[in-house]
């Protein structure tokens, strides 16, 4: 959860100590007080995340981050001219490190832009040979999830399923293609039209990603047969996606339906 | 600091790089993602490979941030490529030391990835 920043909450720091303090936050994992440094206008521009506004950079970071437990910055070089900063450091993730350079400007109390220089490339060749796998379907799954599954972007569906896609779901005996899956989300969505799935885990190994999801919404709908009642409910999940060539091939499911229909009975 | 930026950024722009023995010294490493090199020498043979290779040759500084014998300059590199005719633009930034006046060490920071879409050929 990313809150919102308040204005004039900060004490002033200098732009070398608010660079600092924002890196602290990330390597913390508390998107809250990262956030809470950034102008909401804040720009946002690196090789992985490119993101306009407070929001959704801290999001956007924020999810990038959690896909690597207990990763930090170590900077080692930090200069600071008028409202400018400038870092030279590493990224490092487990046994990952990535160097990076970074030029940051900002605005009174806050962050106001960050451009940040590293070699994907070679980050890449790192994560495979750490990880055994690129880091970018965890980021695809994370992708199907928020902005498909909770975003209800039904088009960006062909371009992160593939087009043999198949998915084992429970209830239905025979694996839905990519078209059935794209019905499943328009039917959940219209039973339940604010529904968020939020990644709580992503976890990579081999060709396979499982994600464990907490979804909530609104039964606004009829499900399964039960008309709208207009309640709150949630449900937890599990999904585990199989990769080709950078998509998701296949996938399982499994999700506490019976809770779920609990909630609405 | 910033004589010293301009004339390496001169020096890689025009080929002419009969100031880099006044500007670098002769233990200075120049690192980025595709190179390495070392010495007034080293440098210039970056540079004569670049001009080699690339035609129409600038580099915008967008930022520097120095203080004391440090500075990260932020620049945007564009050249065309003679082979191919392409014309490629990236940002980069560029830590840089000092020692006794001259360049100690140079390390470029930029996504070499991205260097294979750049803009359109004949941009």
């Amino acid at each position: 959860m990313i809150a919102r920043a308040s204005s004039g909450t900060l004490p002033r720091m200098t732009p070398k100590a608010m660079v600092m303090e924002m890196l602290g936050a990330s390597d913390r994992g508390d998107f809250t007080r990262f956030r809470a440094l950034l102008a909401d206008d804040c720009e946002w521009v690196n090789p992985v995340v490119h993101a306009e506004g407070a929001d959704e950079i801290a999001r956007n970071v924020g999810g990038f981050m959690a896909g690597f437990p207990g990763n930090r910055h170590e900077v080692t070089l930090a200069l600071e001219s008028g409202d400018q900063v400038a870092i030279e450091g590493e990224w490092v993730a487990g046994s990952v490190r990535a160097p990076f350079a970074a030029i940051v400007h900002t605005r009174g109390p806050r962050v106001a832009s960050v451009r940040l220089y590293l070699d994907t490339a070679a980050l890449s060749a790192k994560l495979e040979a750490a990880t055994g796998m690129s880091a970018a379907p965890k980021a695809v799954y994370r992708r199907w999830f928020e902005e498909v599954v909770s975003g209800g972007d039904l088009a960006l569906a062909d371009e992160l399923l593939t087009a043999d896609y198949r998915l084992h779901f429970p209830g239905v005996p025979e694996p839905v293609d990519r078209e059935g899956h794209k019905r499943l989300v328009t039917m959940f969505r219209t039973a339940f039209p604010d529904w968020v799935e939020t990644v709580e885990d992503l976890i990579a190994e081999e060709d396979r990603v499982v994600a464990r999801v907490t979804g909530a919404g609104t039964h606004r709908g009829d499900f399964q047969g039960i008309a709208p009642t207009d309640r709150r409910v949630t449900a937890t999940g599990i999904g585990i996606g199989r990769f080709a060539d950078g998509r998701i091939a296949e996938a399982w499911a499994a999700y506490d339906a019976l809770g779920l229909v609990q909630q609405l009975s | 600091m910033n004589a010293l930026i301009d004339g390496i950024r001169h020096g890689f722009v025009t080929a002419d790089v009969s100031a880099f023995p006044a500007l670098v010294a002769e233990d200075a490493e120049i690192r980025s993602p595709l190179a390495t090199a070392s010495g007034p020498e080293g440098f210039a043979a970056l540079a004569n490979v670049f001009a080699g290779l690339f035609t129409d040759r600038e580099i915008e500084v967008l930022a520097i941030v120095a203080s004391g014998d440090a500075a990260i300059v932020e620049q945007r590199v564009s050249a065309r490529h003679q082979a191919s005719g392409r014309r490629i633009v990236f940002d980069e930034a560029a830590v840089i030391r000092i020692r006794d006046g001259r360049i100690a060490s140079w390390r470029a920071y930029y996504d070499a990835a991205a260097l294979d879409s750049g803009d359109d050929p004949g941009a």
